[in-house]
């Protein structure tokens, strides 16, 4: 049994790993495709065609592609991402210094998603086709079309110009103090709101369904009030489709992060690969995939867990066997 | 001698806005505070001898670092380090004298051998210093004596004592930091002489310069730290100068400005400056491949049109290849294309291209080259040139374009400097920048040539006759000079906005 | 039969879905340790009459006319907390599919145990005692199991007793099953009647089950009322319904429905022809007529009458124009 559960956890890294692997090549080869070439960056308005080379060299660009891509797995197994071609600084320390900020960005930004959506969903289902309820559409409508930057420019305009309650940009590093935090507040809601108009309707939409569903009628019957049948029984069981989705809702966070983080200058993961790719500093880029990728992954096994917990039936069900 | 043009926007406006305008002309400056500067772009690096220090990167690095030689606020060439200097051997050696008692911000001194060390690393070519090929003409550099320096040059070049100001000017490092951190490290670290001295480096936050309490220069700088914010969003780096977030920035994209101007904290600076924006045909392929064509749409552009939709009011349109600011080579009488789209069309039509389609590239460096491009799709159209306007990424521009020379047309953004020959230097036939395949003898000669005249006059003469030979190839020709801006907080003193890639910030202060 | 004696009392209820009828004067009194069946087919308006009772009825629809009396006591129009404290406390409820009526994610011992808290306000180890009494009252002995149980984790049958003990936490005086073993199997469904039978008389509770099947209704009821089309079509003691129909509908539904005790199919599994109408769309006249095979057109333009019929001291009525006057 034991034994069993250690093969299907191992299965389980195994396939992550494949999977991050996969996501890098296809990145690796799709980059090369892109017309561009880092080393024109270091290079002026006047330059030898033998700096050209050497630089090239320099970073190993010289080589064919494929055997390119075999030195970067090579390092990779040794922990090593190279540096970038940009700034000539580690891959790896650059990207431990910033996953923190990100992950915190990403985690702050789900404290705004998860209760402002939860919530939302669940007052607008309550008050369904009544006036909150068209109000909470229309909002949610507003929040799913509108991308990060146009929410965060909006917030920004609002809360920083007109009524001057936070800063603009800016950012100083962790602590429990409002210094720090305060430059995290509109960067949160401009990445948390718009997922949260995507859980509210999700969750409205699962609440409305789950309404119709016998064991409510039951509950109410047995004389729980509709408040409690709502909150003890009607949330939780339409909270199980939403977490499928929360999960890839967590995708869109990753890559909203990279615009937010831009906007806001917050120095994160997603601020350093668009500056990546747009250079294109491959090695950088590369380490950027990579920690994207893990972090869904990680993203998508917490989900899993969230779904067990929340859903009794899967534990027997041949998904835990399967997994 | 440089005939300056200031350009002051709404400078009624902020002058009306000041409550005490009297009181803050009398203030005595005041020592302390920081400065906040929000840059667009962060530094890849700041050594100042391996990396073009173009961008923000120039603003920054001349305040670490000192260079031999330094603007002042006409672009007038100043003693820094060097105090004094002698150009001997008709030009072919200049003695520097150098300031004594400099400290680098490790401690060590600044003496000959720094100087040397530095110009001796952009010179060789394991160092792949973006400068080398501006340095040929220097055969070595030799150290008299501890205070003194020379240069021996291959020939006489006036234009030398610009190319150690270029763009964020050629900084002296500290050798021992250097040898002790290796290139890459020193990239990080930078240590000079410099009024500032970096403290701190949070990439994709900001760069900390803290005040170097050592600094040639009694008693100066004034402010405590400078701190360099990045904030490459437009909107975000509007609303932090508008909320006080920040102190300066510098140029701001342009249509920005009127936002700016309204606000009452803040004061704006625009000059004239020492960039253009280009209109590059490639003479290796066709259509454009014949001169005539070349010409009859460089014709058919109304250039001043162009630079006010594109820049706003008092922009002029130009189609020199160096800037009024350089008065010097600048001819009063500019063998310029005036715009005459009849003329265009006869000509066309002489060519055998009366139905001419081209494709007009444009890179996504900055959004005014798109701009530019659809202005000239709209006024070709009137000659019935039909243009396919596409937009590349920046990096997929340097490649195809600059790289791989595959295309036809191409608006270009690109600066110059104080100094001429900065505008001309890759009109030679190998150079890997001569993308548009110039291709003219006479150019060829000239602008190597006129590197090395000492005499004035012919020099200017020279400038003169390339501009002629590029008006004649209409191949890579200016479509509108391009000011330089600054905004600053009214808090802001003794900041002098000097239109090019360079700030000192020695001399300024913050009003309480 | 007086009405001192009536626990629970429908009189003319009525109840309309956007504009639609679908009861029209729906009136029944159940006495207490009586079990009284309602019978009709699917849509005939049965459910929506016990979720009348209790004020569950479904969004948009509205009742109309007449009252629901608990022990003397108006239940329409009564406040959300005075509902709160008889739905599941004075009166109990069980429905068809147990799996579908507990939720899926909470544990059973749980479910019950909210019952108990809200009406009788026990908790802990007391909610703990209650709880194993009363699935031993229910018939389900691995107390252990089942309490830590989720409902997916028990069979059909075990759910329905699962939802029985919590309609009785309560201690309901009244308990209305509606098509408590439709989507059980022959044995358990028998099982699960025995069950209800036995609470009864164990209790003294009032038993109103709901049924489309008479075969269910008839050997555990006293009395049998027959719904059609949102109307009660007749009335009478079980005993004598199944050999004196009185009305078409009745005697057409004994006549489709296979094994009554006492009574073999004349034809197995015939149905009736034709199909109930569409609510709202038949109260013209008597909703029967398109498919009664003693049809008259007076049937189709008057509404039947609920007619009281004399059976021997029993309490009968029927609504059929052909014992009105001037058949």
């Amino acid at each position: 049994m034991r034994n069993a559960l250690f093969l299907t956890a191992l299965s389980r890294i195994a396939t992550a790993v494949a999977t991050l692997l996969v996501v890098a090549a296809v990145v690796f080869f799709l980059m090369r495709l892109i017309p561009g070439d880092p080393v024109l960056n270091w290079l002026g308005s006047n330059y030898d065609k033998a700096d050209y080379d050497r630089l090239k060299a320099f970073y190993g660009l010289d080589l064919p592609v494929g055997q390119q891509f075999f030195v970067w797995v090579q390092r990779l197994f040794q922990g090593d991402l190279g540096s970038s071609v940009l700034t000539n600084l580690s891959v790896v320390e650059e990207l431990l210094r910033r996953i923190p900020v990100t992950v915190e960005l990403i985690v702050l930004a789900l404290l705004v998603a998860l209760p402002v959506g939860i919530g939302a969903g669940i007052w607008a289902a309550w008050r369904y086709g009544r006036p909150t309820d068209h109000a909470l559409l229309t909002a949610t409508l507003l929040g799913i079309s509108l991308p990060e930057f146009f929410v965060g420019a909006l917030l920004m305009l609002a809360f920083s110009l007109e009524w001057r309650l936070l800063p603009a940009t800016g950012f100083s590093r962790f602590a429990w103090s409002w210094e720090h935090f305060s430059h995290l507040v509109l960067p949160a809601l401009a990445l948390g709101l718009p997922r949260a108009a995507v859980i509210c309707r999700l969750m409205r939409g699962s609440l409305l369904e789950v309404f119709g569903r016998p064991f409510i009628r039951a509950s109410l019957a047995k004389g729980l009030s509709r408040k409690a049948t709502l909150f003890v029984h009607a949330v939780r069981n339409a909270l199980i489709p939403v977490v499928t989705v929360i999960g890839l809702q967590i995708g869109y966070l990753v890559a909203g992060a990279v615009v937010v983080e831009k906007l806001f200058v917050i120095p994160g993961v997603g601020a350093y690969g668009l500056n990546a790719v747009f250079a294109r500093d491959y090695p950088s880029v590369q380490g950027f995939i990579l920690v994207v990728a893990t972090i869904f992954l990680v993203a998508n096994v917490i989900v899993d867990l969230l779904y067990v917990w929340l859903d009794p039936r899967i534990r027997i069900g041949p998904r835990t066997a399967a997994a | 001698m440089l005939k300056r043009t200031f350009v002051m926007l709404a400078m009624t406006l902020s002058l009306a806005g000041s409550v005490w305008p009297v009181a803050a002309q009398q203030a005595q400056p005041r020592s302390g505070g920081v400065l906040r500067v929000g840059i667009q772009s962060e530094p890849r690096s700041l050594d100042p001898l391996l990396v073009i220090t173009d961008g923000a990167t120039g603003h920054i690095v001349s305040s670490i670092f000192n260079t031999l030689v330094k603007y002042d606020a006409k672009m007038q060439i100043v003693p820094d380090l060097a105090t004094s200097w002698k150009v001997e051997n008709d030009g072919k050696a200049v003695d520097f004298f150098l300031r004594k008692g400099v400290k680098f911000h490790d401690g060590t001194d600044f003496d000959a051998a720094a100087v040397k060390f530095a110009f001796d690393r952009i010179l060789d070519p394991a160092n792949s210093s973006p400068y080398r090929t501006f340095f040929k003409p220097v055969e070595q550099v030799v150290v008299i004596n501890p205070g003194t320096v020379r240069f021996v040059l291959a020939n006489a070049w006036p234009g030398f004592f610009y190319q150690l100001v270029y763009v964020g000017g050629m900084g002296i490092p500290s050798p021992t930091a250097v040898k002790a951190l290796g290139n890459a490290g020193f990239a990080r670290k930078p240590v000079g002489t410099g009024p500032f001295q970096l403290s701190d480096w949070q990439s994709g936050d900001k760069i900390v310069l803290t005040k170097n309490p050592n600094y040639f220069r009694a008693k100066m700088p004034y402010l405590d730290r400078v701190e360099f914010k990045v904030i490459p969003d437009s909107t975000a780096l509007t609303t932090s100068l508008r909320t006080g977030q920040l102190d300066l920035v510098r140029d701001i994209p342009t249509q920005l400005l009127p936002l700016l101007e309204k606000e009452q904290s803040l004061v704006p600076s625009v000059k004239n400056a020492y960039s253009f924006d280009w209109f590059a045909l490639n003479a290796a392929k066709p259509p454009f491949n014949d001169v005539r064509v070349r010409q009859a749409i460089n014709m058919a552009i109304d250039r001043d049109a162009l630079g006010v939709a594109v820049y706003g009011k008092g922009t002029r349109g130009s189609s020199s290849q160096i800037a009024s600011a350089n008065s010097f080579a600048h001819p009063k009488k500019l063998p310029t294309f005036t715009y005459d789209p009849e003329k265009a069309k006869k000509l066309l039509a002489d060519a055998g291209k009366s139905n001419l389609k081209f494709t007009l590239y444009s890179s996504t460096v900055k959004p005014q080259l798109a701009q530019e491009a659809t202005v000239i799709q709209a006024q070709l159209a009137k000659i019935g040139v039909t243009v396919d306007h596409q937009v590349l990424e920046h990096q997929a521009w340097l490649a195809r374009v600059l790289k791989e020379r595959n295309f036809e047309a191409s608006t270009v953004g690109g600066t110059g400097g104080p100094e001429p020959n900065s505008y001309v230097m890759f009109w030679t036939k190998d150079n890997p920048v001569n993308f548009v395949s110039l291709n003219n003898q006479e150019l060829f000669d000239l602008v190597p040539k006129a590197q090395g005249v000492i005499n004035e006059a012919e020099r200017k003469k020279i400038y003169h006759r390339i501009q002629e030979l590029g008006a004649q190839e209409a191949a890579w020709m200016a479509l509108m000079e391009v000011p330089s801006n600054a905004v600053m907080s009214n808090k802001v003193k003794g900041y002098v906005h000097l239109p090019y890639n360079v700030s000192y910030f020695d001399d300024v202060w913050l009003a309480p | 039969m007086s009405t001192r004696d009536e626990l629970l009392a429908v009189k003319g209820l009525g109840v309309n879905i956007a504009g639609a009828t679908v009861l029209d004067g729906v009136s029944l009194a159940i006495r207490p340790g009586e079990a009284l069946g309602l019978v009709g087919e699917s849509g005939c308006g049965k459910s929506m009459t016990s979720l009348a009772i209790l004020g569950l009825l479904p969004r948009g629809a509205k009742v109309t006319s007449g009252s629901v009396t608990l022990r003397g006591e108006e239940l329409l129009g009564a406040g959300e907390d005075a509902l709160c404290r008889v739905r599941g406390g004075a009166i109990g409820m069980i429905f068809q599919e147990p799996g579908a009526c507990l939720d899926p994610v909470m544990r059973i011992g749980r479910q019950i145990g909210e019952s108990l808290e809200i009406h009788r306000g026990l908790k802990g180890a007391a909610q703990d005692a209650e709880l194993r009494k009363l699935l031993a009252e229910v018939g389900l002995t691995d107390a252990e199991r089942v309490l830590r149980a989720y409902p997916h984790e028990l069979s059909g049958g075990m759910q329905q007793r699962a939802m029985i003990a919590m309609a009785l936490a309560g201690e309901p005086v009244v308990l209305i099953a509606d098509e408590p073993t439709t989507a059980l199997d022959a044995r358990i469904a028998s099982q699960i009647l025995d069950l209800l039978d036995r609470l009864r008389r164990e209790r003294g509770l009032a038993l109103l089950l709901i049924s489309h099947d008479l075969a269910v209704i008839g050997g555990r009821c006293d009395r049998v009322m027959v719904m059609y089309a949102g109307r009660l079509v007749e009335a009478a003691p079980a005993e004598r319904i199944f050999s004196e129909a009185r009305h078409p509908y009745t005697a057409a539904l004994i006549e489709a429905s296979p094994g009554i005790a006492g009574v073999a199919p004349k034809s197995a599994l015939r149905d009736i022809p034709g199909q109930l109408p569409a609510p709202g769309s038949v109260m013209e006249g008597c909703a029967f007529a398109p498919r009664c095979s003693l049809a008259r057109p007076a049937c189709s333009t008057r509404v039947p009458r609920w007619s009281a019929l004399a059976d021997r001291g029993n309490e009968r009525g029927v609504r059929c124009l052909q014992y009105e006057e001037g058949w």
